[in-house]
């Protein structure tokens, strides 16, 4: 058996409010081996954030709620850890970046003292040693003069820098994995290249896994080992990053491919698919992509397809493979 | 019909249903209707205005003839606030008293938020240096702070009831001018307002028909909410003897009157001050209500 | 930095003068004839001239203008018609009671708003949150004397604990500093509630969050750092709202103070020291103004690196 960092089963992340419940995240199963980069894309609205947030019991600011499912990260269900227990794990063993990193860094606190924090609630060290630790790990993303920039506050950086600053602060606690939610989506297009490659050569040198959340292609063709495909709260596709783009299965896959081409193009509505994600007060009884999806048979708006294993590597939720996969 | 449909069609048709959209005002009703508070207050507010106009003709007492046999009694069956120094009953002189408070709030606030409006929109509008004269002139009117302004220009005009009012809406002036400014900037920044500009509406039209419109909800956010300190401050002037001169059943001037016998006689300040509490804190829910159904900045 | 406090420093001035312009015909805007009016409906024609001259009223208006403002920098602010001393000397001996008070006042509202606000902020829609918040709106509604009678009536005759008026001890110092500070406690509260709501849906709460910080160190230091910023120059304002307090409130509680001899002038018509106390509340309130502003700049960083 393989060794899984992390491992996703069946993951219900509902929302709730007055109009009633909001299922953001619908049975999604996946799971991340030791230093592997795992994709995880769709559209706005298909419920990638929320699995993300969900991983870190982050949820508290949203009106979701972890539902059913298990999370287990190193043998441990996170689903049932106490926030203390949470407490202990993020930043250091799972941390996270994400979009914004214009409003993701507090404005009234220096670099330093906000990259030290994470280090001096993690390890036992001395504020000097953590100082030490923040430098090393400016360095390390790539920031000159990183001495002067600790000393900085937030608005004197451009975005790409801040975003350095964000993933010097996710690894330095030297977590076993990263979730980077749309780490790029913000940046230009030069910037983001760069701050991809920074993340690559970062998980070699540290082995890190990492959980890769965004709606471009061409950045999950540049990073990711494997890539799990979402679509309205469900994963419709899984498989090797080789077999999405050479083979896909799903329309739905098939139709993302179509749609976006070039690196870096950002894809905020797909052109091939028509129609939009379906919102969730008006969610299609069947398979939830029916809609959209131009094999779209009688049966498809009945009753909503499993997710099988097509081959060894490769899971589909669709009709259309069912035989196959058996 | 409905079995041949399939599910397909079912689908469409659930598409097709059209989000219920509701009008402005009906929003508005909806959103209010969910602040308690505010709606309770709302309710006594109109029964304080009720007693306003009712209020001289149902006082089970007469409010000004002196009664030597029951000076300064407590609450009792027949005075249910008591009497005051002159043995007049004090549940008597606050409902006399209510339309006093009412009209003096009502009419300064409305006063300085028209004088405030009318400049405001003016700043903003015109900008440039009209913008810089007014917002200087409403500086300096902010310098001199709080209730201080008011003693000012009583101090100026003399005191009484009617200066009062003229002193608050001095005072509510600034603050309306700035408020109406920057919503007219903000209104003013929208595209239609561009169109219509570059139709060549007169600038009077555009004020008054597309600028003043959009600027209206926080008028009348504001305007509540302003009611509730300009009843206090009017009671303030009138307890420090600016205001209302006794006999009037002002309230401020009753608590005036009530301070010298604060060891004897709690009730003659107690009562009249409940009843400022209460109204000024009617208005301010009602104004929280209202800023929160109609102000969409502070909306979630 | 000190490009900022400099800008803001010089951007004080043309107010100044300005009030001081407002101040200076403030006699002029009396209706009718002030000397009159000042001098008493039985005075003879002497006397009234005497008061003209005594105000300054016989010359031209800039040329009263000018020496008004001479005296004003030679701290000459005229003579009390009433008491026939000079003003300045008048107003020095009652200027830091009523400083104090109002300062007292800002220290408890600040400390009392800002844990009801941030509890409210931090409980929110929760029954912390509800008391504390109908205790705010409460404050907001009370007439000041009133609770100042109030307070007197349990504290100073019932119990005993402090005395009802004058200026003897610290003692003194609390019924009248709960009673000024209360409205102001009620706005830093609700102000605080809805600035420190805003902050905390920031992305870098959740980038504390997800560092691992605990939530009491996410409110009180990651959010409240930002939301402070609002708050410093809201409770500036509050300051104005203070000084115009202490003018009703140093009636109550017999404080020998501005505001009490504010009051006193203006039933005597004493225009002189009326002018000064407008001013010196004026210039007061201007200046604590400046000071937040410039603690605004220390306080945002953004302000003071640019």
């Amino acid at each position: 058996m393989v060794e899984h960092v992390l491992e996703v089963n069946d993951l219900q992340t509902h929302f709730y409010s007055d109009a009633g419940v909001v299922r953001a995240v619908d049975g999604v199963s996946f799971s991340i081996k030791k230093g592997e980069t795992l994709g995880i894309v769709g559209e706005s609205g298909s419920g990638k954030s929320v699995t993300s947030l969900s991983i870190m019991r982050l949820l508290r600011d949203t009106p979701g709620k972890i539902a059913g499912g298990e999370i287990v990260y190193n043998g441990r269900n996170l689903v049932e850890a106490k926030e203390s227990e949470m407490r202990k794990i993020r930043g250091n063993e799972i941390a996270m970046i994400f979009q914004e990193p214009m409003t993701s860094l507090n404005p009234v606190f220096k670099i330093g003292r906000q990259i030290e924090e994470a280090i001096l609630l993690h390890t036992k060290c001395t504020k000097q040693q953590a100082r030490e630790r923040a430098i090393e790990m400016l360095t390390a993303v790539g920031i000159s003069r990183p001495d002067k920039v600790v000393d900085s506050f937030p608005h004197q950086l451009s975005g790409g820098m801040r975003q350095r600053v964000m993933i010097a602060m996710a690894m330095s606690c030297d977590p076993q994995l990263l979730i980077a939610d749309e780490p790029t989506t913000a940046l230009d297009v030069t910037i983001q290249a760069q701050i991809l490659e920074l993340m690559k050569k970062l998980t070699v040198d540290f082995e890190t896994s990492i959980l890769l959340i965004t709606h471009d292609l061409g950045v999950v063709a540049e990073m990711c080992d494997r890539v799990v495909v979402m679509y309205a709260g469900r994963a419709v596709e899984e498989s090797d990053v080789y077999t999405i783009f050479e083979n896909p299965k799903h329309p739905y896959t098939q139709g993302l491919l179509a749609s976006t081409l070039t690196l870096g193009e950002k894809v905020e509505r797909l052109q091939s698919i028509p129609g939009n994600v379906p919102i969730p007060s008006k969610m299609p009884e069947g398979c939830k992509f029916a809609p959209r999806c131009p094999h779209a048979m009688e049966r498809c708006w009945a009753e909503e397809p499993t997710y099988d294993a097509y081959s060894e590597n490769h899971h589909v939720r669709c009709f259309l493979y069912e035989e196959e996969a058996k | 019909m409905e079995m041949t449909q399939t599910k397909k069609e079912q689908y469409e048709a659930l598409l097709l249903e059209e989000e219920t959209v509701r009008s402005p005002l009906s929003e508005f009703w909806r959103k209010f209707k969910k602040q308690k508070l505010a709606f309770v207050s709302f309710i006594i507010i109109l029964f304080i205005f009720v007693l306003a106009f009712i209020g001289p003709y149902i006082t089970p007492y007469d409010i000004t003839e002196p009664d030597y046999e029951n000076v300064l009694s407590g609450p009792s069956a027949k005075h249910w606030a008591g009497t005051d120094a002159y043995g007049r009953d004090i549940f008597s002189r606050i409902i006399a008293g209510t339309q006093i408070s009412l009209f003096v709030g009502l009419t300064s606030v409305f006063l300085g938020a028209v004088g405030g409006t009318v400049l405001g929109l003016a700043a903003g509008y015109y900008g440039g240096w009209v913008d810089r004269i007014i917002m200087r002139i409403c500086d300096v009117l902010l310098a001199f702070p709080g209730i201080l302004l008011a003693i000012g220009i009583i101090a100026i005009l003399g005191p009484g009831l009617g200066n009062v009012i003229i002193a608050v809406a001095i005072f509510s002036i600034p603050v309306f001018a700035r408020i109406v400014r920057s919503s007219t900037l903000e209104v003013k920044s929208t595209l239609y307002v561009e169109a219509t500009r570059s139709i060549g509406a007169r600038p009077s039209r555009i004020i008054w028909k597309h600028i003043f419109p959009g600027t209206l909800s926080s008028i009348i956010v504001y305007f509540t909410m302003r009611i509730g300190s300009a009843i206090l401050t009017a009671a303030s002037l009138s307890f420090i003897g600016l205001g209302a001169q006794p006999p009037s059943p002002e309230w401020g001037a009753m608590l005036s009157g009530g301070r010298d016998y604060l060891s004897m006689a709690p009730h003659v300040t107690l009562f009249p001050g409940l009843a400022i509490f209460i109204t000024v804190l009617v208005f301010n829910l009602l104004g929280d209500g209202l800023r929160d159904a109609l102000d969409p900045k502070i909306k979630e | 930095m000190l490009k900022f406090f400099i800008k803001r420093i010089l951007e004080v001035i043309p107010t100044l003068l300005i009030v001081t312009v407002f101040i200076f015909l403030f006699v002029h805007m009396i209706p009718g004839d002030a000397a009159r009016l000042v001098a008493g409906e039985d005075a003879t024609l002497e006397d009234i001239k005497l008061v003209e001259k005594e105000l300054g009223l016989d010359r031209p208006l800039h040329e009263q203008y000018i020496s008004y403002m001479g005296g004003l920098l030679k701290g000459d602010l005229g003579t009390s018609l009433k008491t026939r001393r000079p003003v300045s000397e008048e107003i020095g001996a009652r200027f830091m009671p009523t400083f104090w008070l109002t300062v007292w006042s800002m220290v408890w509202a600040v400390m009392i708003g800002l844990i009801i606000g941030v509890v409210s902020a931090t409980k929110r829609n929760k029954w912390p949150d509800y008391v504390g918040m109908f205790a705010a709106v409460s404050g907001l509604s009370l007439p000041s004397f009133w609770l100042g009678l109030v307070l007197i009536q349990i504290f100073a005759v019932q119990l005993g604990w402090f005395p009802s008026g004058g200026m003897e001890s610290w003692k003194s110092y609390i019924l009248p500093s709960i009673t000024l500070g209360t409205g102001v406690a009620a706005v830093v509260a609700r102000f605080t509630r809805s600035s420190l709501m805003d902050v905390l849906k920031n992305d870098y709460i959740r980038t504390g969050r997800a560092k691992g910080v605990n939530e009491q160190n996410i409110v009180w230091h990651h959010a409240l750092r930002n939301a402070l910023v609002p708050v410093v120059t809201m409770t500036g304002l509050q300051f104005g709202f203070l000084l115009g307090g202490s003018v009703v409130i140093e009636t109550v509680f017999s404080w020998p103070g501005l505001g009490k001899l504010l009051i006193d002038s203006v039933a005597f018509r004493d225009y002189p020291v009326i002018q000064a106390e407008m001013l010196i509340f004026a210039l007061e309130f201007i200046i604590i103004n400046l000071v937040v502003d410039l603690l605004y700049g220390i306080l945002n960083p953004q302000i003071r690196y640019d």
